[in-house]
């Protein structure tokens, strides 16, 4: 179980995630393709990968969310999982109380559009305007070119946008490649940018 | 207020009907008095039960699609452009409207007309009000019925049945374990005898509203006996309010035996637990849904996967499909992709319509399986209600001895692990909480144990998620890559 240390992160939070780690849905050992070809600094190595999961808006559809945690977790990554219909506060306040390299959102149900929009200026108000912000899912309503979906959630300010019949083996690679990079661009400022607000917006 | 399976007062729903309407502006112009009127005037081809008793007695299969866009003109234009393909026609809800947010339904609405194209996944009628679904309802020429998802329904119900649509979809189970995350039982459960009593109501003025729980629950993989216990409760809870036309429906699990022997298990089912209960004077059908779980993403693909549940369906003989798509892994279809979803059905069932009825051993056994299970969970939900349905599957849910696969309610235990056989059925892994006689789970831990040995594997969650991925990866069963 996973601590919200956070105060006012509200209890009912924690109970949800007590509920999806008790739900009874292990998945075993995932084999995953060897790491990626970049140079890692001996800090990145050895630090570990921590990241928020979860279903945004008033999205119901949690099988993928279910699939997704285990992947993640047997790649040795620490998954903070908010399930399903998970508000925009609720992702940049988990991701700050538990200090996450990256949030994962989620959006199945076709209202993507609208309920995306925004999560980066967000995070970007509450001084981790950095974060990695990935998203993936059904994005949009109806079957569309995907370069458009793309490019929508691209401008909205996510890092990388993914469609429902992705290579989750590869994601998780692109995911971890990521956070080093991350990681090493941050080394030379000597400085810890995502704690401080970029901008102070009123 | 203590929850239990008993017709609500008069006074209890008149005070609640009052503040219910106050939910959003539109709900003042539901008069209940105006909907009567409304549906009195509706002609037999456009009453929900007339076409469904009609269907029922020539051994027909009707067919209804799933559609709904965000605003009025765009979605009676879908509406008119699928009635000449379908039998009967839906109006499916946005998922705003389901949770009751009513304020983001209209920024959907404001933003679908900005944008000139639907951003919302359905159509929020509560936002649209009684005078623009009764236009809707005028405007098109056959039944129409409300498919949500809303576990707090009450408002939907009032002003949709109003404006004269004449079936109404879900249940306080239904509409809650796979569709909500905090909201509970109780609560749902409570609500829905609310949207029951009304259709009560209606009854009770000459006017027969179809009253259909929503069979598939979560979609995924979910075992033919959980499905029909909830199908069975919400058809009891629903009697108890004084609906008296009932569909009950079931979600196509893969394997044509099961599927088969699933839907006459179903019937049979019903009317035993409904004359046990006292209820004899009710109009009962079925509902079979295509494949509810992931689909492929080629549309010919997806294209296979429709026909499959429409052999079965029809060897099943059920009295309505609810047809998919090929574009069900993408997005919420066009009017063109629903319209190739029904063609292919209705290809299918046209040719298996005249052929005999299949009648193997092993449907007959399958089927006997079924009774048998729900027989052991319904027992036990009597039991723990001290004989009243509604307390007894509130505790059931709360200790896990009943449980739904792949819900994301906090309300559901969330144990229960479904796996399929060597054939394709799905089969039970761990029963979790609930009580089932040693036989049964010997059968199904045999059926199990055949598949892990010819997939030279033990059996694991492992194969869950081989399954749960299986039909989008173009097979039924998720055996491992080299087997
Ligand atoms: C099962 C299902 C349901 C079940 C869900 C049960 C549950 N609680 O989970 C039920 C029946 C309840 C349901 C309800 C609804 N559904 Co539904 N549902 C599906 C269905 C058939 C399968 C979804 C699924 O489980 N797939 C299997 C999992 C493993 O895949 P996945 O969800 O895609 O997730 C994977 C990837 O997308 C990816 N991924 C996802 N997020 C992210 C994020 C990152 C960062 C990365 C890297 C990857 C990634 O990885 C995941 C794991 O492999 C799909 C259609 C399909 N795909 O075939 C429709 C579908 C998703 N549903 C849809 C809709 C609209 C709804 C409803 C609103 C009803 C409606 N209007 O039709 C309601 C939801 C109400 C609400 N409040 O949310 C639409 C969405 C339309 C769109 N986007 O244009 C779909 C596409 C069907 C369709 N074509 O219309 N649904």
């Amino acid at each position: 179980m996973l601590a919200l240390s956070k105060p006012g992160y509200s209890t009912i939070c924690s109970e949800i995630l007590t509920h999806y780690i008790n739900q009874n849905i292990f998945f075993d050992e995932i084999t995953m393709p060897s790491h990626g070809p970049h140079m890692k600094s001996e800090r990145a190595m050895l630090e570990s990968y921590k990241v928020v999961l979860g279903v945004i808006g008033s999205d119901c559809h949690v099988v993928g969310n279910r699939i997704l945690d285990r992947f993640l977790s047997n790649a040795g990554i620490e998954v903070v999982n908010l399930g399903v219909m998970v508000s925009q506060e609720e992702f940049m306040l988990a991701a700050q109380a538990e200090n996450a390299d990256a949030i994962l959102v989620s959006s199945i149900y076709g209202h993507g559009e609208i309920d995306c929009q925004g999560l980066r200026e967000l995070c970007q108000e509450n001084g981790i305007g950095d974060l990695l912000l990935y998203v993936g899912g059904n994005l949009v309503i109806g079957k569309k070119d995907w370069k458009d979906v793309e490019s929508l959630f691209l401008e909205m300010g996510y890092d990388r946008v993914f469609a429902p019949n992705m290579d989750l083996a590869n994601a998780v690679c692109v995911l971890k490649d990521d956070i080093d990079m991350q990681r090493i661009s941050r080394l030379g400022h000597n400085s810890t940018r995502r704690h401080a607000p970029i901008a102070a917006v009123i | 207020m203590e929850l239990n399976n008993k017709r609500l007062d008069d006074d209890v729903f008149d005070a609640e009907r009052k503040e219910i309407l106050t939910g959003w502006h539109t709900g003042k112009d539901a008069e209940f008095d105006a909907g009567v009127k409304q549906q009195s005037a509706l002609p037999k081809s456009k009453q929900f039960s007339a076409v469904l008793a009609k269907a029922e007695v020539e051994g027909n299969t009707l067919l209804q699609p799933r559609a709904g866009v965000a605003l009025l003109r765009e979605h009676t234009a879908l509406m008119l452009g699928l009635t000449p393909h379908c039998d009967v026609l839906p109006t499916t809800i946005d998922a705003y409207t389901r949770l009751n947010r009513y304020e983001d339904a209209q920024k959907g609405i404001d933003r679908s007309r900005a944008a000139g194209t639907s951003l919302l996944n359905g159509f929020p009628a509560v936002n649209h009000g009684v005078s623009s679904c009764a236009a809707l309802v005028e405007s098109v020429e056959k039944p129409i019925q409300v498919r949500h998802g809303t576990p707090d329904a009450r408002l939907l119900g009032e002003i949709t049945l109003c404006a004269g649509f004449s079936s109404y979809e879900g249940g306080g189970i239904s509409y809650n374990i796979p569709y909500a995350k905090t909201v509970s039982l109780e609560k749902s459960i409570r609500d829905w005898q609310y949207c029951d009593r009304l259709i009560g109501r209606y009854e009770e003025q000459g006017v027969r509203i179809n009253r259909e729980p929503f069979g598939p629950l979560t979609g995924t993989l979910v075992p033919p006996f959980v499905s029909h216990v909830v199908a069975i409760i919400e058809g009891l809870l629903a009697l108890e309010q004084g609906a008296k036309c009932l569909t009950l429906g079931y979600g196509q699990a893969g394997n044509l035996v099961q599927d088969v022997a699933a839907m006459r298990a179903l019937r049979n089912l019903a009317h035993h637990y409904f004359h046990k209960a006292g209820f004899c004077d009710y109009a009962l059908s079925t509902v079979f849904h295509q494949w509810m779980g992931g689909f492929p993403e080629d549309e010919a693909q997806a294209t296979a996967v429709i026909c499959l549940g429409a052999l079965a369906a029809r060897m099943a003989e059920v009295t309505k499909i609810i047809v998919k798509t090929p574009h069900e892994a993408s997005g919420v279809p066009t009017l063109e992709a629903n319209i190739a979803g029904l063609r292919a059905t209705r290809q299918m069932v046209n040719m298996i319509a005249d052929q005999t009825r299949p009648d193997g051993e092993d449907i007959t056994q399958e089927a006997a399986i079924i009774e048998a299970e729900v027989h052991a969970v319904m027992a036990n939900i009597y039991a723990l209600g001290n004989g009243d349905i509604a307390r007894g599957v509130v505790t059931a849910f709360g200790n896990g001895q009943f449980d739904i696969p792949f819900s994301p309610a906090l309300a559901n235990c969330g144990k229960l692990t479904p796996i399929r056989d060597n054939l394709g059925a799905v089969r039970v892994f761990d029963f979790g909480e609930i009580p089932m006689p040693t036989d049964i789970r010997a059968f199904h831990h045999d059926k199990i144990a055949e598949r892990a040995k010819a997939e030279n594997r033990e059996a694991s969650f492992d194969m869950v998620v081989d399954d749960v991925r299986a039909i989008s990866a173009s097979k039924l069963i998720g055996r491992p890559a080299a087997a």
